[in-house]
């Protein structure tokens, strides 16, 4: 087995989470448990979702995949390669706003083929391609800051595309966002994976988001893999299908394993008038 | 292949709208700033000649002053006749003061500004210069100037070396602190998109740290003109602060209160083009755009 930190190794591979744990010290003393021996496998090409609530692990159980956290026990594996170290084979898109505000829109797309030494025509002909496809070639030489919220979450899409990585990590990207944005770029990351091979982990505490994108839901609850959900809704899934009782059953399994229960959701949220 | 945009969010001027366009607004605002300086500017000047009237000769009229600049400023007979000039007037010491302030200004920003970005990821240069950094830092650099003459004496290397010093002091320090603020989700963004070492410090530190760098710098560039002049009241054989330190002594009011003047307005000028520069490094920020640092 080989240690993957680098810019090594190419393909679709397998994720593996083997027995992983993740304790830290809190300033108090106290020892919080972020993971709890959690053990999975995705095959390659799969979109994932992974629901909780805030503060169940979500988060740091992509930091241990994308190599920015290292785990206290167990392992995770792309393929046969061991996750020591960050790596463009992974690449993720952050809840926060990381596109780099001093580069305009196209060096950020650029950014990953020039850290990797591509040529310049190289990195031109992809970073076209990638603007194309989410749409912001009009918008290449604009600031970031001159941008809406949602077309900087496109330049982070492009990005991750143009780095060639094969797995992608997003970590509630969407969350800020209103929703019709959310929904437009729903339709466009869909797309993307549709036309690619690519793994895709979608951190979300949004079950209605979950549903809509992933084929597979993972409900992490204080640490823990508590379930392993298929979703086998037919595409695309608009509010038809949504609608259905199988959705419904879905979303009400989903609550039931985080501990939510129905009486404890706002009547208000829920749709109740009276 | 969704190729939806939501650039309608985009801040903009629908066709058919007679709304004035951002560009004009932005002119508008930038005269209106440059009367309300002049205005300011012609107030001070106006209250500076009433108080030198009615202080008399210990204090110097503007006017006095622009009379001192058109007789001393590029022949001096004066200053000829007391050996202090081979012909050249100010124009020959406040060169002087400049080039020791620039050169000192630029190898200290350099040499800081690096050394501060580096020691962030080395932590050798971290524990090497943190204990330095503290100690000089905390020592007022106008105490410590007397110092450094007497141990690198007298020469204009010497006053080179500390203004160079005490920049790259500041310089280390916000370059630093400019590390330490920058957000680590754009490290760790381009840590997952297979940035080396190298580049993220060349295309993410670098650039990113600029703003906060660039506030230290004109502090540091402010701070080197009154450090140059003490260092030449201290003992220089030439420069604006030695001519000032000589009519101080002869009670030449008038060419005392001109170079005073006139290094604060070299230092403006120099600080200006600084500003022009430094907006066009951060043009991708809100400061760099509005040239107010």
């Amino acid at each position: 087995m080989t240690e993957l930190n680098g810019n090594e190794g190419s393909g679709v591979r397998d994720v593996t989470f083997e027995g992983v744990w993740c304790v830290f010290e809190h300033r108090s003393g106290q020892l919080v448990h972020a993971l709890q021996d959690v053990s999975f496998t995705v095959p390659a090409g799969q979109f994932v979702a992974v629901v909780g609530r805030s503060g169940h692990g979500k988060t740091t159980m992509l930091r241990v995949l994308a190599g920015l956290q290292p785990p206290t026990a167990g392992q995770v594996t792309l393929g046969e390669s061991v996750v020591t170290g960050p790596s463009v084979e992974r690449s993720m898109v952050f809840q926060q706003d990381t596109v780099f505000p001093w580069m305009d829109v196209r060096d950020n797309v650029e950014f990953s083929l020039k850290s990797q030494g591509s040529t310049k025509d190289i990195r031109r002909e992809t970073s076209d391609q990638r603007l194309e496809d989410v749409g912001l070639t009009d918008f290449a030489d604009s600031w970031p800051r001159e941008l809406s919220g949602g077309m900087r979450k496109r330049v982070a899409l492009a990005a991750v595309m143009a780095s060639g990585s094969k797995v992608w990590l997003m970590d509630e990207p969407f969350g800020s966002l209103d929703y019709f944005t959310r929904r437009s770029l729903h339709d466009l990351l869909i797309n993307l994976w549709n036309e690619s091979n690519m793994t895709i982990f979608f951190v979300t505490h949004d079950i209605e988001e979950a549903l809509i994108l992933a084929d597979r839901v993972m409900l992490v609850r204080d640490g823990k893999l508590v379930e392993d959900i298929e979703v086998s809704l037919p595409r695309p899934r608009d509010e038809d299908v949504r609608a259905t009782p199988e959705a419904v059953a879905l979303s009400k399994t989903i609550l039931d394993h985080l501990g939510i229960r129905e009486d404890e959701i706002v009547p208000e949220l829920r749709g109740d008038s009276n | 292949m969704t190729n939806r945009t939501d650039s309608q969010t985009l801040i903009g001027h629908p066709e058919g709208n007679s709304g004035p366009s951002p560009g004009a607004v932005r002119r508008r605002k930038w005269i209106i700033r440059l009367l309300l300086s002049v205005v300011g500017v012609a107030i001070a000047l106006l209250a500076w000649q009433r108080l030198a009237d009615h202080v008399g000769f210990a204090f110097a009229s503007p006017l006095d002053i622009w009379q001192d600049l058109r007789e001393n400023m590029w022949k001096s007979k004066y200053l000829e006749q007391k050996g202090l000039s081979d012909g050249g007037g100010y124009r020959v010491h406040l060169l002087a003061t400049v080039w020791r302030v620039l050169i000192g200004v630029v190898f200290g920003a350099a040499a800081g500004g690096s050394l501060g970005l580096l020691s962030l990821p080395i932590k050798v240069i971290r524990e090497v210069i943190n204990p330095l950094a503290a100690f000089f830092g905390a020592a007022p650099i106008f105490v410590a100037a007397p110092f450094f003459l007497i141990w690198f004496g007298i020469t204009p290397w010497a006053q080179v070396l500390m203004v160079g010093f005490y920049t790259a002091l500041l310089m280390y320090i916000f370059a630093r602190r400019a590390g330490e603020n920058l957000d680590a989700g754009y490290v760790e963004s381009a840590m997952t998109l297979g940035g080396t070492p190298a580049s993220i410090f060349r295309h993410i530190y670098l650039p990113g740290t600029v703003p906060e760098i660039a506030g230290g710098f004109r502090i540091a560039l402010a701070g080197a003109w009154g450090l140059a002049a003490i260092s030449e009241l201290l003992g220089a054989q030439e420069g604006a602060g030695f001519l000032i330190k000589f009519y101080a002594t002869a009670f030449v009011v008038d060419g005392m209160m001109s170079l005073v003047t006139l290094l604060g307005l070299v230092a403006i000028f120099v600080d200006r083009i600084v500003v022009f520069g430094l907006s066009y490094l951060i043009r991708w920020s809100e400061s760099g755009r509005s040239l107010d640092l």
